[in-house]
């Protein structure tokens, strides 16, 4: 089991120096001098020689990288032009709102989703099938944000039962967890039915009638479990995604999150903050994926013998 | 996905093409879905000619402000005067080729990728596999965003920002596909005569392994015209007074409240434009391989 481990793990450190050294040298391209930046807007020639030089601006790329992956690993993010303030400060400010919103996003989706798609998987080719593949398919192809502008609409402005942004009391959490929940839901379930339907058709579910057991523990016990692997699967996915994916739902609800700054920051130009704040979120949604690649190991015995033979 | 072949053979004097359009003919959501695309293909041809761009689409007449919808103006008309349908219609000049060309810059790098991935595999494979993992772990809308952080906004950096997030989905789906063909005797059989290496991947293998190549082209397309929407509502995408469907939608959150038409109108056509693309797509997928309809 431990060899799994330890292989998705070297996994892991290879995709996330990958995908680090992929964002630096993308925003390593980025309009603007950084030494300008920290000098101001009057500096002598000897004052800018200084500063590229403390800094090392005029080191090679790779070099750079390297320390600003040495740096990263001691909490250093560098300094955000606009705030004044430590970029992993403020990354580490936002994360538990972003990181609220995607758990609350993947409990909605798997509360609906998962009974939905069984519902429809049992009920196959009838009418109430179709109606909840059509649903999904509405789901999957209604952008998420818009999604969130229709529930302003409607729950905020017209019954005013929720504020339309901002993040100031626990019931704000709701729409923007439904919104991202949606596009989630949709994916969730159609997963959900055509896993179901899979495992539906096993030799082991006639073995289990044919013994006996009730309908209910047939499903229950037998189906829903066996089904349920591909479903933690793409459901961790979905929760990965949001960490860094709910960018746009998180500028409709001004949701106080990762993505609403990072956006911000691209828009006052600080480069420190975008390029921190996207290494940190490909670093964490590695993390994730890692946890749940370790979790089905743990769920599905197939992975566990594949590893004990040899 | 394999042994296409067999699917070919009882009909020999239909061709392949035949074949598929009778199947994808008796597919009611894929048909409705492909005349719902031709509409909106017509719509982007003949647009400058239905309205004038510069009085009706970007032409502010504070007269006309904020009319809700009526029968003079469908959609309404915006805080600037401009009507909505017009605008709408006229987005589809900016939202569908964005969508589509993002996709081919896609499906052109991906493909290549994963055929020579499939094909030669060993080292060549895993580098390029390995460097799909790496592209693949970043949420697609950070890695578009970074990438408009440095290109500058515009509709070329936007088409390129989404397209490179599908880069992966479509080297792994032309690498499975490959993989399924590589080892068939047509393509021993050129390989036995000599034939070099790429004329072999070009000329024999790649063709045959077009149908889940399409099918992901189609599928993609609809969720390319979402992240672009997305990026403009964002104001990273398009740039004002060009009416594209996301920028739309971002015009209209100011007046949520009392004028929310201007919202619903341009979400509604990018959902129903999406859901267009899927149900063709998946009806392409059935008709193409038959054998993977459940």
């Amino acid at each position: 089991m431990y060899q799994y481990v330890l292989k998705r793990l070297g996994m892991m450190v290879f995709v996330i120096i990958g995908v680090s050294f992929m964002i630096y040298a993308i925003m390593d391209c980025a309009p603007g001098d950084p030494a300008l930046e920290i000098l101001g807007p009057e500096y002598t020639e000897e004052e800018y020689e200084a500063v590229v030089e403390e800094y090392g601006f005029a080191d090679p790329m790779i070099v750079r990288y390297g320390r600003y992956m040495r740096d990263l690993c001691h909490g250093d993010l560098g300094q955000s032009i606009k705030y004044g303030k430590p970029v992993m400060e403020l990354y580490l400010s936002r994360l538990p709102a972003t990181f609220l919103l995607a758990f609350a996003a993947m409990v909605v989706a798997t509360l609906f989703s998962i009974p939905i798609g069984i519902y429809a998987a049992l009920r196959h080719g009838t009418l109430r099938d179709n109606l909840v593949s059509i649903v999904a398919m509405v789901g999957l192809a209604a952008p998420n944000f818009w999604v969130g502008l229709m529930l302003i609409i409607a729950f905020s402005l017209k019954l005013g039962w929720f504020a339309s942004g901002g993040f100031s009391s626990w019931k704000d959490v709701v729409l923007p967890a439904v919104t991202v929940g949606t596009g989630h839901m949709a994916i969730v379930m159609r997963t959900t039915r055509s896993s179901m339907l899979d495992v539906i058709r096993q030799d082991y579910l006639m073995l289990a009638r044919a013994k006996g057991l009730g309908e209910k523990v047939v499903i229950r016990k037998h189906a829903v479990r066996n089904a349920l692997i591909p479903i933690i699967t793409i459901s961790g996915i979905q929760f990965t995604a949001s960490l860094g994916g709910a960018v746009v739902t998180e500028s409709v609800f001004s949701w106080p999150g990762v993505g609403r700054m990072v956006v911000d920051a691209i828009k006052s130009q600080d480069v420190q903050v975008v390029t921190g704040f996207i290494i940190m979120t490909a670093i964490l949604s590695s993390l994730v994926l890692l946890l749940v690649d370790i979790l089905y190991a743990f769920v599905d015995p197939r992975i566990k013998a594949q590893y004990s033979k040899d | 996905m394999d042994e296409k072949g067999s699917v070919r053979k009882p009909h020999k004097k239909r061709s392949m093409v035949q074949d598929v359009w009778i199947r994808f003919r008796k597919n009611k959501g894929a048909m409705i879905g492909g005349i719902i695309i031709l509409l909106l293909i017509m719509c982007a041809i003949l647009s400058p000619v239905i309205f004038d761009y510069e009085t009706e689409v970007i032409g502010q007449d504070v007269t006309q402000r904020l009319i809700k919808p009526c029968a003079e103006h469908w959609f309404g008309t915006d805080n600037l005067g401009r009507d909505l349908f017009a605008r709408v219609v006229y987005g589809t000049r900016a939202s569908l080729p964005v969508g589509a060309v993002a996709v081919l810059v896609a499906l052109s790098i991906g493909m290549v990728f994963g055929a020579v991935a499939g094909y030669f595999g060993g080292v060549a494979e895993s580098i390029i596999m390995r460097g799909m993992d790496i592209l693949g772990a970043l949420p697609g809308i950070m890695l578009a965003i970074a990438l408009i952080a440095v290109m500058g906004t515009g509709t070329v950096s936007l088409m390129i920002a989404v397209g490179v997030a599908s880069v992966p989905t479509f080297a792994r789906v032309t690498r499975a596909a490959v993989l399924s063909v590589r080892n068939q005797d047509f393509v021993e059989s050129a390989r036995a005569i000599g034939m070099p290496n790429r004329e072999i991947l070009f000329k024999h293998i790649i063709p045959n392994c077009l149908s889940p190549i399409i099918v992901q082209t189609t599928l993609r397309i609809g969720s390319a015209i979402i992240s672009a929407a997305a990026l403009s509502y964002l104001g990273l995408g398009v740039p004002a007074p060009i009416p594209e469907w996301g920028s739309l939608l971002s015009e209209g959150r100011s007046y949520l409240r009392d004028y929310s038409y201007l919202t619903i109108f341009p979400g509604l056509t990018i959902m129903i434009t999406v859901i267009a693309f899927n149900l063709l797509g998946d009806g392409l997928r059935d008709a193409m391989d038959p054998k993977l309809k459940q």
